[in-house]
This record gives structure tokens, sequence and C-alpha cells, in this order.
């Protein structure tokens, strides 16, 4: 099996982009821009199936977003049971995408030719379920408008980004078949056509409960919290990938490789994905960065452990 | 207090570059440091005395934050370094390594030069022990649950105990990752307890940005034992006047005192502590009044921000607290039912 790491999200800023950002010098981008060139570079060292932006001048997951028309900034809001905050997107008219967000909030120029790069998109429902809507009547529309704008954004990315993390918190929680089938509505719209790979992360809650009913989903795989959520038995994946987010980016404790390749194996043995790829549960962010440095090395270990296990 | 709508601040206040300077250099000696966070407290109460609030603290002049000042004077805690709070605004996270251990009462010091100097009533804040445990990261202790009460009975009740031996009547437990998991309630009402049995004063807790409304707290809330509770609003209200729903959109929260039939005090977050426009009085009081109605009594509702106001710069903090008097005043003046 095909054994791939990588890492997803808003990554840590250093404490001098940190303290560069409150002093807004005039070379501040020169600074964020050689910070993410530290991130870009440990994880080549690493030898990450796919190199992404850090992000590391990204507010929130939402916040570019918030430059679709009809879409405003809110009041600042937790984010799930974390402690850190986004600003909620107000909804005061009907969405529409207008040019491209996505690519203007990267600095693509710094990924490494000749590597595969991976980028981030928020689902449309779960982008829905984060906001304020002041607009739409019914909660479907506005589900579905978000899924043509944000299918707009994932097209403008293939070009450029061999595989889209969806990030999807909000759908951990559904518990309806009416939700559920508007979820997988509006990603439908988002991946249709796509030419790169699409894996819908989920954390913040427990799919536990729907994970029969995701594996349906169009996607080509599934990112699953597996430091904080049990899977359910009798599950096979079948034609769905696994992203095994095994490396806990809510805790400076480090994991031991082996031991969590052990335990990634025989999930892998009783789920039965199509492809596996090692990732931390969500965004680095939530560790100080010498933390989430390690943790990189760490999970680029536990895949190396994997690939040798299982000949990946 | 008998004055119908008492105004009160948070905590803390953004330091000013002149202290900051003399704070990190290092060619400044221990002694002169000293001098300049007794001269910045010194200012601080009385800024927030002319501002005309009645209950008063030194801004946490001689905190760097909240939570980083506690970790550093318990025992059990290392410094992990910077996790986001919002957008720039980062704060240092710890990590648990060790069993936490009273090293002496923290805040004792500060509490009994605030107490010197203030002329209004004073109410020192305190960091509470699921906050401390919500926020830092376990290595050590086999549950959250076990940290959380360890700090409860072996840290926050002695600190409180050694405030109110020393004169402290009114202490504000600070807990703003209460709500944070829905499903910990219970830990957090009962590790409160915890912190405050047998403490001779009176107890308010401050919550805020619940992003769930407050829903989360409740009933087991109920059984909390504290007087008060002070909770921010203003960050979710519109800017319109009026005291209908809609308008007072922020403030539907209250309702679930009415709800469980909660008789406590309500501290009501008039002025929103993460923009720079500052409130008009009028605003203010139309907020108070609506508090009022929704609580059907005025003599529950106290006057605070949603926070406190170390985001903003001290001028545009100075000038919301100022109106934030003013608006309590038009308050008093006006039929709270009206």
């Amino acid at each position: 099996m095909k054994v791939g790491c990588y890492i997803g999200g808003i990554y840590p800023r250093s404490d001098r982009l940190i303290e560069a950002t409150r002093r807004n010098p005039p070379n501040l981008s020169e600074i964020s821009r050689r910070d993410k060139e530290r991130v870009i570079n440990l994880q080549i060292k690493a030898g990450l199936t796919y190199i992404s932006d850090p992000l590391l001048d990204w507010s929130d997951m939402l916040r570019p977003y918030l430059a679709f028309k009809g879409v405003e900034q809110g009041a600042l809001n937790r984010i799930f049971e974390q402690n850190t905050f986004y600003r909620m997107p107000i909804v005061v008219d009907r969405v529409e995408w207008v040019e491209p967000i996505t690519l203007r909030s990267l600095s693509i120029d710094l990924l490494p030719k000749g590597r595969d790069w991976k980028v981030d998109l928020p689902d449309p429902y779960t982008f829905a379920q984060l906001s304020d809507n002041r607009y739409y009547l019914d909660k479907r529309d506005l589900v579905l408008d978000l899924a043509k704008a944000m299918g707009r954004e994932a097209e403008t990315l293939q070009k450029h980004f061999r595989f889209i993390q969806i990030n999807a918190p909000s759908i951990c929680r559904i518990r309806s078949r009416e939700e559920l089938d508007l979820a997988s509505e509006a990603l439908k719209t988002v991946t249709k056509g796509l030419s790169a790979k699409t894996y819908l992360h989920l954390y913040f809650g427990d799919p536990a409960p729907i994970l029969s009913d995701l594996l349906s989903f169009p996607v080509n795989g599934l990112g699953l919290d597996l430091v904080n959520v049990k899977l359910p038995k009798g599950l096979r994946f079948g034609k769905m990938g696994l992203a095994a987010g095994c490396v806990d980016a809510g805790n400076t404790k480090m994991e031991k490789p082996k031991k969590v390749a052990e335990e990634v194996k025989r999930v892998v043995d009783a789920i039965e994905p199509s492809e596996l790829y090692i990732c931390p549960n969500y965004d680095l962010e939530y560790v100080p960065r010498a933390y989430a440095n390690r943790k990189v090395l760490t999970l680029s270990k536990i895949a190396k452990l994997l690939r040798e296990e299982m000949g990946g | 207090m008998n004055k119908l709508y008492p105004t009160q601040e948070i905590g803390s206040l953004k330091k000013p570059e002149w202290f900051l300077k003399i704070i990190r250099d290092k060619r400044v000696s221990e002694e002169a440091k000293k001098a300049a966070r007794d001269d910045l407290a010194y200012l601080n109460i009385r800024l927030l005395e002319d501002c005309g609030l009645d209950y008063v603290y030194d801004g946490e002049a001689r905190r760097p934050e909240m939570y980083e000042y506690v970790v550093k004077n318990v025992g059990g805690f290392r410094l992990a370094g910077w996790v986001r709070s919002f957008d720039n605004r980062y704060y240092r996270k710890a990590r648990v390594v060790d069993r936490v251990t009273y090293l002496g009462p923290y805040h004792l010091d500060e509490f009994v030069f605030v107490a010197k100097h203030a002329r209004r009533m004073v109410k020192i804040p305190v960091t509470g022990p699921y906050t401390l445990a919500d926020w830092s990261y376990n290595e050590y202790y086999r549950s959250k649950e076990d940290l959380v009460f360890d700090l409860a009975k072996n840290i926050i009740r002695p600190l409180l105990k050694d405030l109110a031996s020393a004169g402290a009547k009114v202490i504000q437990i600070d807990e703003p990752a209460a709500t944070t998991h829905p499903g910990e309630t219970s830990l957090f009402v009962e590790a409160f307890n915890e912190a405050v049995a047998g403490v001779d004063a009176k107890i308010t807790v401050h919550i805020c940005y619940s992003g769930n409304q407050y829903r989360p707290l409740f009933p087991e809330a109920l059984d909390m034992k504290c007087s008060q509770f002070t909770l921010e609003f203003a960050n979710r209200d519109t800017t319109r006047l009026g005291l209908d729903k809609e308008s007072r959109v922020g403030y539907q929260a209250l309702n679930l005192f009415r709800e469980y039939g909660d008789r406590r005090e309500v501290g009501v977050g008039v002025v929103d502590v993460h923009v720079d426009s500052v409130e008009p009085p009028e605003l203010i009081r139309d907020r108070i009044l609506y508090a009022a109605k929704v609580l059907e009594d005025p003599k529950r509702v106290y006057v605070n921000p949603d926070c406190g106001l170390r985001t903003r710069s001290r001028s545009v903090a100075f000038a919301k607290l100022r109106n934030l008097c003013l608006g309590s005043e038009l308050a008093r003046s006006a039929d709270p039912v009206s």
C-alpha cells in the first residue's frame, strides 16, 4: 500500500514573525516570506509527500474568503473547543465568487519545483455552519452557493496543486440524513471534474456515527483524528483513502513513532483503505513552533516505519 | 452596593511603552523595575477611578498576562511557547510536567498595594482552575480532571484564602474557558466550588467569548458558589439604539437566567474590547436597560466591559470606560422597564 505524509492548515508563526507582525516594520512581508521558506524547507527535509504553503499570514481558515461577494466580517468566535478565535463571516447578500482568493493568499513562488504541492480549502457546509446567515431564508441555498464559490476556487487551484485538503470539522457533528445529503451535494459541486486528489478532513468532533455514510462522499479520501476518535468496528474503506491524523496537534507531548505506527497499522488492517497518508489530526498552529517542527519530523518517521512494514 | 448599575472593570489594561522599556531593559535594576510596576499600578488605579468606576483594580499592571503570570508562579508548569488567541494575538502556553505545587500567594503583594491606594471598592481578578488546566498541555496527570482538581484544591483555594485573610472582599474568578467544552461543565462547576470552598469573600465569575451563548453553563451553573456572573455580550450586539430584541441581539443569552430561575447578579458586558470605535453613552444605556428588562430587576445588573481592555490602546480603553460610566448614569436616570 502506498504510504504518504503531509501537513495541513495553518502552521504556527515563529516568535520572530509574531514580534515583527506586532511592530509592523516596512520589511514585514520579507520576514514573513523567510519564515514560510523555513517551514517549506522543513517539509522537504522531512520528506513529506506533498508540500504546502504554511499559511503563516492567514488569521484563520475562513478569513480570506470574507472576500466572497455577499460576505462581511463579523465578531470573534471560538473555533470549536479551542482557545483560538476566528472572525465569523456574516452573510448579508447572495454569495458569489468574483475572482480567485486562495491563489492570491498563497506564496506559490516559494513552493519547490519538481515536488507535488498541496492546498487547503474550507468545506462549504462547514463555512455555512460557522457563519452568521442574515440573508438566505433556507440554509440549503447558502451551502450550495458557497459550494459554487468554493468550486470556482478549486478549479483555479488544480492547475497548481495535486492535492486539495477540504477542511470539514462541522460535518463531524451531522446526525441527520438531510444534512448529510446537503454536505455531500455541496462537496460534489466543489470536487466535480477536478484532476487534483481531494481529501475531506474531519476533526474537532466525532464522525464515528456517520462514517459509513461518509464513505460514499465525493472525495478520494477521509482525514480522521485518530488521537481522539475511536473508529467503529466492521468498517471497510474500499476505494476511499485514509489520512491518519495520528500526530496530536493539541498537545506538546511527543509521540513515540514506533508505538503510533503500530496503532495505525492496526487501523489500516481493520478498515483496509485504498491508500494511506500520515498527518497531524488538525492544524499544527495549536502547538508552539518548536513543537510543531518536531511533530513534522515525527510524522515523517511514522510514515517511514509504515512504509517499511507495509511496503508502500 | 446600594447604587443602581454599579460599574466595574474586568482586569487588564495595555501596558504603556515607557513601562515596557523599563521592564525589558536588562540594565535596569530589579528595584527600579519594582518602582515602575508600583507607578503603573498607582496610575491605573487613579485613571480607573477618574473614569468613574465603582470597582477598580490595577489593570493587572504586574501581570504580563492572566495565564502566563500564574504558571510562572506555580510549580509543575514549564512555558512551551506562543500559541494564537486570534489574529496576531498570542499567549504563552505552558506544559504541565510535574505535580502542581503552591509556591506562595502570588497575587498578595499587588492586592495589598491596590487596597492601600484605591479609594473605591477593590475587586481582584484571579484566574480559575479550569482555565489554567484547559489552556495548558497536560503531559503529567493521568486525566484533565485530576489536573483541574489539584489546581482547585491545592493552588487556587489557598490563594483565595490568603487574599481574603489580607482583606479581599470581592474576588473575581476568571474562567474564560468555562464553556469551551460543553461536555465538561460539571467538571468546571465542581472544580470552581472546590476552589472557593471556605473562602470568606464575595465571589464573582467572569466568562467570555463562549461562542455558544453560555448555554452549556446551565443547569449546572445553578450550583456554582458565586454571587455574580460577569459576561461578554457587546461583541455580538448591534450598534443600533433601542430596547427591542433585534437591536439587542447580543444580549439574548440573558434569557438563560430567566429560563432557569437564576436570580443572581449579572455583570453585563456593554463595550466591545476588540474594536477601537468607542460606544456612545446612549448605546451603553440601552444595553443596560435591556439587561434590566430581561433580568426583571435592575438591582441585579452590574456594568462592565466585555473583558479586559489590554488589546486596546490606553486612550481607547479609557474613553470606553468613561462612556461606560456615562451610559450607566443615563440608565440610572431612565425608567428601567420603559
